[in-house]
């Protein structure tokens, strides 16, 4: 017996010895850890990258963050059967049951990450030993203006929310004790961040000290961007959503579960914040408008080259773009590809029936534009049907009526003038609110009846795009295939005589610089500032919108509009049936001359936010061209049951977006948006 | 043969070598005799030998032998199959044995984890299956599973030759990464696809803690047991075994006809098929303009072959045993491919086993054991992505497009693809794998050398799989017609430019090497009659390698275990016994000083039937047995995606990063955070806890078992869910805080009877049931309690409660809110769960079951009599659902209607737009389908429950009296079906298909005819 025992005893004992840890030991050394990555110029550099790739994708206009192209009411949706997540919005078919996930606008998790990859960056950039202390202050700026705009990304889209400060990801946070930070602290944070980056980050990438070549550089973070940024938010803290909501008080109730007031009161001196730090980027000098002035061509001419420069221009010359990015291809980060709008572009002798021109210009966009003659807005608005603006009944400027703008009238042989030739785009029956527009008009879009810019085509030669319910239209209506559905075709992206053949390699050849942030902005911002600052000056509003309308090729406001006193903020003139004082009359230039120079941009949702115009100005049925028509003339009657997809919603609750329900599980104590 | 047999054998030759060592009485003389099997035949081949002694004789073909012996002797008569019969030598000159079939002596004994047990001694939850029961006409052992054994719950996904089913023992315990069991062919961990089912010796699953605390960390989910067949001292015994068969679809789908199609589309949209042309259609006058194609039996025919062939050959010599089998298995596809003299794309299957298992004597108590094992498959299939074809078969429309012109002009749709091209025309794919397992083991029996009772045994098994596959594809030159304006005429429009030939790729290659050493030492004693000791400790170590991983750094780390384990078991008097297993394995997976588990489990049984007072009634209750265990096991295959998970990483690969640049994007490639180390993970615990009842009735012929099982799964792997995103983490750790119950009973019986006139009759049954439920799986509490995950079955269906069809606008009027949506009558109407006025997402509630079934069961009857025999066998499941969907149900397409929109005939026949019934089993037709119809809801949850002849058998044995004569021992013709028919209340496709849709390959139905010849 105790020779069994004793054998068992060394068996087990040379067992046990045997089954010992150290069998599992693997080497890991190889791989990337975060002091090693850090530690390292080029994986610094790559960190970086990444830290860039959490940019908004705002040059997706359908979806997205640039999705709110497509909510606006400066478009319509084209293509029915590839309806985005942001057409629900539109129609009111959303809200906190449906937003998980980025496709859906659940952009939350997203920017949390990309707040907190900021946060490891500057945590530990100090490691970089690699790189001179003054690349490392650069990315550190870098870093740092990021991290504050992505905050201002989420902001914009639900209101304030939780503001982590320096503070790097806590896995022991306690979830029940989360909940927002109030509008001011969210501002305030974001500004303290710039204003710290600003001393960090250098006027241009090439500057000395830093290294780096413009040739695969440019498109950094620059002092510029940040005080572009500066001026974007300081600008949406003033206006009346964040800043007293016109005294609606619609979100005086709102508190976190710490008791703070989300919403401050009105505090008009935030005015003055907006127009000094708009200012102070001004009188950089570094920026300038894009103008073009060839002596042999006409004044129209230029003033078309002049606007298709702030997206065609190339980045080596181009002065106006204060920071952008390349073009991304939607459902892809990383570059390749062009735009996704060119495929509205001819083929097979037919136009958009490659199916992804998914967004038209709106009625409402298209009748924004001023005439070239003399410079006024034809259409100061709309008369209302069952309460709702509807389109087929502008109000129209009796002076430009008199010039020719006329809803139901025709011009006999039109030439059509931008990027065309008349050696094959021949004259042809046009309607009148298609004819003297100014030149963004037709820079930005194809009318019905017009000839495609280019006479290299998919379909051998020009194609005119003509759109109703007839097989020898260039559109054809269907109901379930690919047409416009508007009666106008955007084309903004389009650079005139590319051919687009091939689509890939057609791309390559448009790849365009997405102006995140653009001098007109700043100089339409710091008009609207000195329009409502507490020191009223609307001359030097007066001087900057003038100098994006001239750009343009634009008269100045005062010579367009001798009849009003823009100097008087309360004296009330009028035009036709409409009267306003002299401040909203200067109120509502700059929003239109913003919509129309800023068309597809992603500025004019974020404007009808801020200024809480959406409640009255979304809520529409979604008039198009009568498209159904069977013949050119009836199309361009405006009808209202054309359109398939329901027509637009908003209420109040849609200022700000829902938080999901991912959110609102994981966040007990959370405080939801009103209405949601 | 195992150690335990063999040294039980062993002890018990010397005990009673011992026991009557009389003196040799009376002379050696010259015997003859004959040996019967237990039709009174002679057995050819029996070998007579001395006990304990050497030398012996072989009986002829009559099974006549001739033996010297002395009176008194005891000869011993051993044939394989047989129990080995013992005889004293008296003074008669003629001795007549009649041997026993083995199976009573198989039932005896049962695999246990690293051994054998006697069957009465066992109180572990094991089940066993005859080898025999598993022998069908199927190209996967795991096929031919489902409501077998007790504790089983096995699913056949897919219908495709060569395709395996998945399955679970006791259904799935953890929402973990792995679920499946571990499966041990010969003690090493193989995949089960690999065993032909000729060589299986015997198929048990080890369930409770008891059984399976030995492997540790690698048992939670249960094992399976498969030993293969082992030589025995014998003349060369030859068995020839040869099966050819039809498969054909359990089941195709019912689509629309081309009427029927037309028909939809009209009420669709009237006027869409005019009458010219719907008559055009119809008439098949103009096939090129005016198709009418039955896709699914252009695609698919009814039946195809299959072909089975075995020969395996055993025997050996007192010190020589062997056993060496090969098989060859075809079985072919059922797509409708037309002949070409180009090449092959029929989906087809075909296996190659080979396998030899030899045990040499080096010395008496020295046993070596030498196993090969090799087996080459391929598969044969189209050249294209096999999804596509099972997608466009069910979604294109009679009337879209012609399978080819009647010029012989290929045809494709201008929208879509043409499946008949794609099983045709579009080249040919094979997949080939080459797998070989070899095992070397030596045994040592130190029973006369240290103390009785112990042996020890060192086994040594390295394994090697390679695949790869070829795709010869080929993308042909395809037209449409379309109208001409200036031939005036329709004409061929060519779709692509392509060159049409055959361009070749490989890939997917994948292979590892496994090298798996164990050491172990048995003791097994009776001490004094009454108490009956065991022990085993053994040592394992195993390492697998890759040959193919993917790029991820980890994948080229060995996969690597070792470990410990140890047995004791302890009865007394047979009426009552404790047993004691415990493992102590760790693995690589985890941080250094986490990498160790202990696993104990510990079991207690007592056999109340063979107490004393039990006399009385012990021949109506022959065995009352009463057992009970409880242990913890482990699980380390915790997924997560990972491996290390106490590394911390950065993510270099595949991450998004940026373009700069001023005249061109010179992109950036990003580098971001990557997994949060966490040096506490470990593996997943299983408390695993069981009692059970065995009860046999009437001597035997009536046998119960039934087991209770509780299995409390902790630290599942996962993802910490109730940490709020807003925290900001790239990815989330992943930690071992996920909990999960199972519980449910398990119960078999038994029936055997013989009857006088020599009908034998055998019905057995099993039933399994089980439920799991998430304990904890760390989601934060939902808005609405009741869409928490915790709570509910592990993947519990979840949709809105459906109330039947809206029959007209006044009743959509004074309903709630759908969405916000505009509804029209014949869309369904959903339950506002929550009360809010609107149905949306929030209405959401756990609707069914899951789909995997919670209750698996089998029931089935043998037949004997005289030379004939008859069984079958029947599984079913049931608590089993699936949400279905697609445009085949609610209509639409996803681009054309007229090319793609292709819907079922019950559709067709039964829509509301048909019936305009509140309880139409299909809402309205419409172009776009409305979202409004195709959300998860009760209207398309189907009760995927059925009930299956699964197996069915005929067969016929030659009387020996004939086929003796011709050298052959046996002759046996059978007729063998599997899958014959289906019952279930689901009509649409066959319901065990893992699919929403129907569109993958049909189960099959295979009828065989058989020959067996025994030599």
């Amino acid at each position: 017996m105790k020779k069994i025992y004793k054998t068992l005893a060394v068996l087990a004992t040379v067992c046990l010895a045997a089954a010992c840890d150290s069998f599992f030991d693997i080497n890991l050394k190889d791989q990337a850890t975060l002091e090693d990555t850090m530690s390292r110029s080029s994986t610094v550099k790559r960190y970086l990258a990444h830290l860039y790739a959490y940019i908004p994708r705002e040059e997706n206009t359908r979806n997205y963050e640039g999705g709110v192209v497509l909510r606006s009411d400066e478009s319509l949706n084209a293509k029915s059967q590839y309806e985005t997540y942001w057409y629900k919005v539109r129609r009111g078919e959303y809200g906190s049951d449906n937003t998980s996930g980025e496709s859906n606008a659940n952009f939350w998790k997203r920017y949390y990450v990309a707040i907190n990859e900021c946060t490891t960056f500057l945590d530990n950039v100090d490691m970089d030993k690699e790189d001179s202390p003054e690349l490392v202050k650069q990315m550190k700026g870098e870093a740092r203006f990021l991290r504050a705009y992505y905050y201002f990304v989420l902001f914009r889209h639900y209101g304030p929310v939780i503001i982590w400060g320096d503070q790097a990801a806590d896995q022991k946070v306690d979830p029940s004790t989360l909940d927002r930070n109030t509008v001011d602290q969210n501002i305030s944070f974001i500004i303290d961040e710039l204003d710290k980056a600003l001393e960090d980050l250098h006027t241009e990438v090439n500057d000395e000290g830093l290294g780096l070549s413009l040739a695969s550089n440019k498109g950094r973070v620059t002092k510029g961007a940040a005080l572009a940024l500066k001026t974007r938010v300081l600008l949406y803290a003033a206006s009346p959503l964040y800043n007293g909501q016109n005294g609606s008080g619609i979100y005086s109730s709102l508190t976190n579960i710490r008791g703070e007031k989300l919403f401050p009161d009105y505090d008009a001196s935030k005015w003055d914040d907006v127009a000094k730090s708009a200012l102070q980027l001004i009188n950089m000098g570094r920026y300038s408008l894009a103008v073009e002035s060839d002596p042999a061509k006409s004044a129209f001419q230029n003033a078309a080259a002049s606007y298709q420069d702030t997206w065609f221009k190339g980045w080596d010359t181009n002065t106006e773009i204060i920071w952008g990015w390349w073009y991304r291809s939607w459902g892809d980060e990383s570059l390749g590809g062009g735009c996704d709008i060119a495929y509205a572009a001819p083929s097979g002798g037919k136009i958009a029936l490659a199916g992804y021109s998914l967004n038209s210009p709106s009625l409402k966009l298209v009748d924004a534009y001023p005439m070239w003659d003399n410079g006024r807005y034809p259409v100061l608005g709309y008369e209302k049907s069952s309460g709702m603006p509807d389109y087929s009944r502008p109000i129209v400027d009796p002076v430009c009526k008199e010039a020719g703008y006329d809803v139901s009238g025709w011009v006999e042989n039109y030439q059509q003038v931008i990027d065309v030739d008349p050696q094959w785009a021949k004259p042809f029956k046009a309607h009148a609110t298609t004819v003297g527009r100014d030149a963004r008009y037709y820079c930005n879009f194809v009318p019905n009846g017009f000839w495609w810019p280019s006479s290299v085509t998919n379909s051998g030669g020009p194609v005119r795009f003509t759109c109703y319910n007839s097989p020898e239209a260039t559109s054809p209506y269907s109901p379930t295939d690919a047409c416009n559905r508007v009666g106008y075709v955007w084309r903004r992206l389009y650079k005139a005589g590319n051919p687009l053949k091939d689509l890939t390699a057609d791309y390559q050849s448009m790849r365009y610089i997405y102006p995140a942030f653009r001098l007109a902005e700043v100089y339409l911002t710091y008009a609207e500032a000195c329009n409502e600052m507490t020191a009223r000056n609307a001359s030097e509003a007066i001087r900057y919108i003038d100098l994006v309308r001239a750009r343009a090729g634009l008269c100045g406001l005062r010579e367009a509009y001798p009849e009003i006193d823009f100097d008087n903020a309360d004296g009330i003139s009028t035009i036709g049936e409409v009267s306003r004082s002299g401040k909203e009359w200067l109120r509502w230039m700059i929003l239109e001359e913003k919509m129309c120079e800023f068309a597809f941009e992603g500025q004019r949702h974020y404007d009808a936010m801020r200024r809480m115009l959406a409640l009255e100005e979304y809520n529409t049925e979604n008039w198009t061209l009568h498209v159904t028509a069977d013949n050119y003339e009836d199309s361009y009657t405006r009808v209202k049951d054309d359109y398939i997809g329901g027509r637009s919603v908003f209420t109040t609750r849609d200022y700000l977006f829902p938080f999901g329900s991912d959110q609102l599980a994981e966040m007990t104590n959370f405080t939801r948006n009103p209405g949601w | 043969m195992t150690i335990l047999k063999r040294l039980g054998t062993a002890a018990l030759i010397a005990l009673i070598g011992m026991g009557i060592n009389i003196p040799a009485s009376g002379q050696t003389r010259e015997i003859s005799g004959v040996v019967l099997d237990e039709t009174d035949l002679g057995v050819p081949g029996a070998y007579v030998q001395h006990k304990g002694g050497t030398g012996g004789a072989m009986t002829d073909l009559d099974g006549r032998f001739t033996i010297k012996a002395k009176s008194g002797e005891v000869l011993v008569v051993s044939f394989l199959g047989y129990a080995d019969e013992e005889i004293t030598v008296t003074d008669q000159k003629e001795l007549i044995i009649k041997l026993v079939p083995q199976a009573n002596e198989l039932e005896g004994v049962v695999k246990v984890a690293y051994g054998t047990q006697k069957k009465a001694s066992v109180i572990g939850s094991i089940t066993t299956i005859d080898a025999g029961q598993l022998q069908a006409p199927i190209g996967q052992l795991s096929t031919g599973l489902a409501g077998k054994l007790a504790g089983v719950v096995a699913v056949q996904h897919t219908g495709e030759p060569g395709s395996s089913a998945e399955f679970w023992i006791r259904g799935v315990n953890t929402f973990g990464a792995n679920a499946t069991p571990l499966i041990l062919v010969d003690g090493v961990e193989r995949s089960m696809d690999l065993v032909d089912v000729e060589d299986i010796a015997s198929f048990s699953i080890l369930k409770d803690a008891t059984a399976t605390a030995l492997y540790g960390v690698r048992g939670a989910n249960g094992i399976v047991l498969i030993t293969t067949k082992r030589g025995a001292e014998s003349k060369p015994k030859v068995c020839v075994k040869f099966e050819s068969g039809i498969t054909s679809p359990t089941q195709l789908p019912k689509m629309a006809s081309a009427e029927q199609f037309i028909d939809y589309l009209n009420t669709m949209q009237p006027g869409t098929i005019d009458d010219y042309a719907r008559r055009m259609y119809l008439s098949g006058e103009d096939p090129d303009l005016y198709p009418n194609v039955d896709w699914i039996h252009e695609i698919f025919k009814e039946q195809a072959m299959t072909t089975k062939a075995n020969v395996n050959v055993t025997g050996g010599t007192k010190n020589i045993r062997y056993y060496a089998g090969g098989s060859y298995y075809f079985e072919d596809g059922i797509f409708n491919v037309e002949r070409n003299d180009r090449y092959n794309s029929q989906m087809n299957y075909s296996r190659f086993n080979f396998r030899t298992n030899v045990d040499i004597n080096i010395t008496p108590s020295t046993t070596l054991g030498m196993d090969l094992s090799t087996q080459f498959t391929k598969k044969n299939q189209p050249g294209t992505a096999l999804s596509n074809i099972y997608n466009y078969v069910m979604q294109i429309t009679p009337i879209g497009f012609p399978k080819v012109f009647s010029d012989g002009t290929l045809s494709n749709p201008e929208v879509g693809s043409n499946p008949y091209n794609m099983i045709n025309n579009m080249g040919y794919a094979t997949i080939d794998t080459q797998n070989a397992q070899s095992t070397v083991a030596l045994t040592q029996d130190f029973s006369e050398i240290i103390t009785e009772g112990l042996t020890a045994k060192v086994q040594l098994s390295w394994d090697a799989r390679t695949a790869s596959s070829v795709t010869n594809g080929i993308l042909p030159r395809v037209y449409y017609k379309a109208w001409d304006d200036e031939a005036k005429d329709y004409v061929y429009v060519p779709q692509n430019n392509t060159a049409g030939y055959i361009n070749v790729s490989s890939s997917n290659q994948s292979g590892y090497t496994i090298l798996n050493l164990e050491a172990s030492a048995n003791y097994e004693r009776t001490f004094g009659s009454a108490h009956r000791v065991s022990a085993m400790f053994l040592y394992y170590i195993r390492n697998r390698e890759n040959t193919h991983p993917g790029f991820e750094y980890w994948e080229t780390f060995p996969r690597k275990s070792m470990g410990v384990a140890g047995r004791a078991t302890y009865s007394y008097l047979d009426r009552y016994f404790a047993e004691f297993n415990f493992g102590y394995n760790g693995s690589e997976n985890f941080s250094p000083g986490h990498r160790f588990g202990f696993f104990p489990s510990a079991a207690l049984g007592w056999i109340v039937s063979n107490e004393n007072f039990w006399e009385p009634i012990k021949n109506t209750i022959s065995l009352l047995k009463f057992k009970a265990s409880i242990g913890k096991v482990g699980n380390d295959q915790i997924g997560g995606g990972r491996r290390f998970g106490y590394n911390t990483t950065m993510d270099i690969t595949g991450i998004g990063g940026f373009s700069w640049g001023e005249k061109q994007p010179s992109y950036v490639t990003g580098v971001a955070t990557g997994e949060i180390g966490n040096p506490d993970i470990v593996w997943e615990e299983a408390l695993k806890r069981n009692v059970g009842v065995e009860l046999n009735l009437f001597r035997d012929h009536l046998k119960f078992q039934f087991d209770y099982f509780n299995d409390y799964r902790s630290g599942i792997f996962i993802e910490r869910k109730s940490l709020p995103s807003a925290v900001g983490l790239r990815k989330t750790q992943y930690t071992n805080i996920g909990e999960m119950l199972n519980q449910g009973f398990d119960l078999s019986g038994q029936f055997d009877w013989l009857f006088d006139n020599g009908l034998s009759l055998s019905a057995r049954g099993n039933y399994t049931f089980n439920r799991n439920r998430r304990v904890y799986d760390d989601k934060p509490d939902q808005v609405w309690k009741y869409q928490n995950t915790a709570g509910f079955a592990n993947n519990q269906q979840r949709g809105l409660i459906a109330e039947g069809l809206f029959m007209d606008q006044d009743e959509i009027d004074s309903w709630h809110s759908q969405y916000g949506r505009t509804l029209v009558p014949g869309d369904i109407k959903y339950r506002d769960i929550n009360g809010d006025g609107i149905v949306n997402d929030f209405d959401k509630v756990a609707i069914g079951y899951t789909s995997i079934p919670e209750i698996n069961y089998g029931f089935g009857l043998s037949l004997g009599w005289k030379g004939f025999d008859a069984s079958v066998f029947f599984s079913g499941m049931a608590h089993v659902t699936r949400i279905i969907g697609g445009y085949n149900l609610y209509g639409g397409a996803a681009t054309n209607v007229l090319i793609q929109g292709q819907i079922f005939a019950d559709v067709a026949e039964r829509s509301w737009s048909v019936t305009h019934r509140s309880d139409a089993p299909y809402p309205r037709f419409s172009v776009e389908v409305p979202a409004n119809n195709q959300i998860a809801s009760t209207f398309w949850q189907k009760d995927m429950s059925f009930l299956r002849l699964k197996n069915a058998e005929l067969g016929y044995t030659l009387p020996k009296t004939l086929t003796k004569k011709a050298g052959i021992s046996t002759v046996r013709v059978y007729l063998q079906g599997v899958n014959l028919l289906t019952f279930s209340a689901f009509k649409l496709w066959d319901p065990e298909l893992e699919s929403a849709y129907g569109n993958v390959y049909p189960l099959t139905r295979n009828v065989s005819l058989g020959l067996n010849l025994n030599f």
